[in-house]
């Protein structure tokens, strides 16, 4: 807990000091986003 | 309004306010109050979030859903690839020369006169969005329940002052938190009732196929029309732009993530937002369908905007005894179709659905004529009623308490976006002009006094342009409009920066004028009007085209680049 009152902790292990490592975090993104659009042309076509 | 309802909107704001207040009492560090420092991925998170979703999000947005039908999805498709290029670009650069503004880096790289433009940019559209922020769910308000609008934009907009007078960009955070989590909360609780309302009627396939013969489930669409408003590449590209433009250069979403505890917390909170944001927007817009569907077996008001109609007018209770022969034959023919889709008899499927739309059509004609009325008879007429029809629901639909609960929601939202750009506006007037006119005077007391003081400033002028936007409303819509045609431009400056590097300031200073110009003209001149999204990316190529012509043309080799 910070001095703000803000409760800072954290599940998930950052390893200090590397800006850009998450690369299977980039391409969850990339996947919820691709298969959102392939839902949703789904379901344009299919409640058409 | 219910005294159940309003003891839990009152309940709900008082504790955001005090909780905020009471959280950031002892802090008296410039890092803090200016960055809000220390903060974890999920309040980033939340924060972006929040500052993003303003008040008029959850009023126009189910509206548009129950309008226009889910379409309007697509404008969020490009924002989380530009979330992964502030991840990669934008916070490790501002990480590394610990920016308090977005702009400091601008002069970091090419030179002063370059952050002022950037700087003096910001303060003039957010300032005055500042107000319409306020403005536009207070006549909302107003016009629903009644309440005096100067009352309403004075307390919201007194209230976001006093707590980030007093806690700065900490406050801002922790209020934003539970703002937002009572926004999630409220909006998901609707959504549940409303989904169980619809049930007693159809399963939410049935309700589904209904939205879309009525032609609201038209969500991705692949026309390469550059007028189509709402498509598939004006969301990806147009939206890319926007979003990377947003949530990479306008100073109240990078403070948001300025104020992580490394910046590895400000990328997860980012990465949070890219996920979560496009499924939120489609919850929104499928709770408007829904509405829409509710109202097909429950009679809705003659029209949903507030005040009455003059029915002792023979044409206008003519109108309405039209009205309502149209709304029951879309009764008959609803039920026809439904009948027919559980009898899976294709040809009567075929024949049921087309007598449906035909059925809407008509209501909608006869619906319309009344809206009409309804404008004249009580000078509406630049209102928008989509906007008045989710409101309308929760007040007359809803168990009591949960008009409480979603009034909250829509002032929760209208606080935090103002709070996030009046500590924005304030970061900007403190770090990007004063201290670079008096640098000697950049004491910590100083520095946090002068910065209350800009919020004070900043507050008062965001009540008074919404106390007198009434009286203004064509330049609501310039401000909008201004906001919108600025954006690519300053991005094109931030991506010059960062991948031009042989670009110095003063070319770049050049050709945002000139790319701005540009797009001012073409909106000004454009016959048929390009669609909104697409004067982002127009703004920003241009700058980085006009930037490199420049600079090749001047011919100097010498470079300037400290990124």
């Amino acid at each position: 807990m910070s001095d703000s009152g803000i409760d800072n902790d954290d599940n998930i292990e950052i390893p200090e000091g590397r800006a850009r490592p998450w690369a299977k975090y980039y391409l969850i993104v990339v996947g919820v986003l691709v298969f959102q659009i392939l839902l949703y042309t789904w379901m344009t076509h299919h409640f058409a | 309004m219910s005294s159940i309802d309003f003891a839990t909107l009152l309940f709900t704001l008082l504790f955001i306010t005090f909780w905020g207040i009471y959280k950031t009492r002892n802090q008296h560090g410039v890092n803090k109050f200016l960055k809000g420092s220390d903060m974890s991925w999920r309040t980033i998170g939340l924060s972006v979030m929040a500052t993003q979703a303003s008040a008029i999000t959850f009023l126009s947005t189910p509206g548009l859903g129950f309008d226009k039908g889910m379409s309007f999805v697509q404008n969020y498709f490009g924002l989380p690839i530009a979330m992964i290029v502030v991840c990669l670009v934008f916070i490790p650069l501002y990480y590394k020369q610990k920016v308090y503004s977005a702009y400091q880096y601008l002069e970091n790289r090419f030179d002063r006169k370059t952050r002022y433009l950037g700087s003096a940019l910001f303060l003039i559209q957010r300032g005055l969005a500042a107000g319409i922020t306020l403005y536009a769910p207070s006549i909302v308000l107003s016009h629903i329940f009644g309440w005096d609008l100067n009352i309403i934009v004075i307390t919201v907009g007194l209230t976001v002052v006093v707590y980030t007078i007093s806690g700065g960009t900490q406050a801002v955070f922790v209020t934003h938190r539970h703002q937002m989590t009572i926004i999630l909360f409220g909006m998901i609780l609707v959504f549940v009732l409303t989904a169980i309302a619809i049930t007693d009627h159809v399963s939410v396939s049935e309700a589904f196929s209904i939205a879309g013969a009525l032609d609201k489930m038209t969500i991705v669409n692949y026309d390469t029309n550059l007028n189509e408003r709402y498509t598939i590449w004006t969301g990806l590209i147009g939206g890319f732009f926007l979003a990377l433009s947003y949530f990479g250069t306008d100073q109240s979403q990078v403070q948001r993530y300025l104020g992580g505890k490394s910046a590895a917390q400000s990328q997860i909170g980012m990465i949070f937002n890219a996920i979560v944001k496009v499924p939120m927007q489609f919850g929104i817009l499928l709770l408007g369908v829904m509405i829409f569907i509710f109202y097909l077996w429950t009679a809705p008001p003659t029209t949903f905007l507030p005040g009455d109609i003059d029915t002792s007018d023979p044409v206008v209770a003519e109108q309405i005894k039209q009205l309502e022969t149209a709304y029951n034959e879309q009764r008959v023919s609803v039920d026809s179709y439904v009948e027919a889709m559980r009898s899976s008899n294709e040809e009567e499927l075929l024949s049921t659905k087309s007598k449906l739309q035909t059925a809407h059509a008509q209501y909608l004609v006869a619906h319309s004529v009344l809206v009409e009325q309804v404008k004249e008879q009580h000078g509406l007429q630049n209102v928008k009623e989509s906007d008045y029809v989710f409101l309308n629901f929760i007040q007359n639909q809803l168990p009591i308490g949960i008009l409480g609960l979603l009034v909250a929601v829509i002032i929760s939202a209208a606080m935090s976006s103002t709070a996030s750009e009046l500590n924005a506006l304030s970061t900007i007037s403190t770090v990007d002009f004063y201290q670079t006119f008096f640098p000697h005077h950049a004491t910590k007391e100083h520095t946090i006094l002068l910065s209350r003081i800009f919020t004070l400033f900043w507050g008062i002028l965001a009540i008074a342009f919404a106390l007198f936007a009434t009286l203004l409303e064509s330049l609501i819509e310039a401000v909008n409009i201004i906001g919108s045609l600025f954006y690519g431009s300053i991005l094109g400056i931030f991506l010059t920066a960062f991948f031009l590097k042989f670009v110095r300031g003063s070319a770049v200073f050049i050709a945002a004028i000139l790319a701005e110009a540009v797009v001012i003209s073409l909106y000004v001149w454009s016959p048929s009007g390009i669609a909104y999204l697409w004067y982002n990316p127009i703004g920003c190529i241009l700058v980085m085209i006009f930037a490199v012509t420049i600079q090749t043309a001047t011919g100097s080799s010498k470079t300037n680049n400290h990124a």
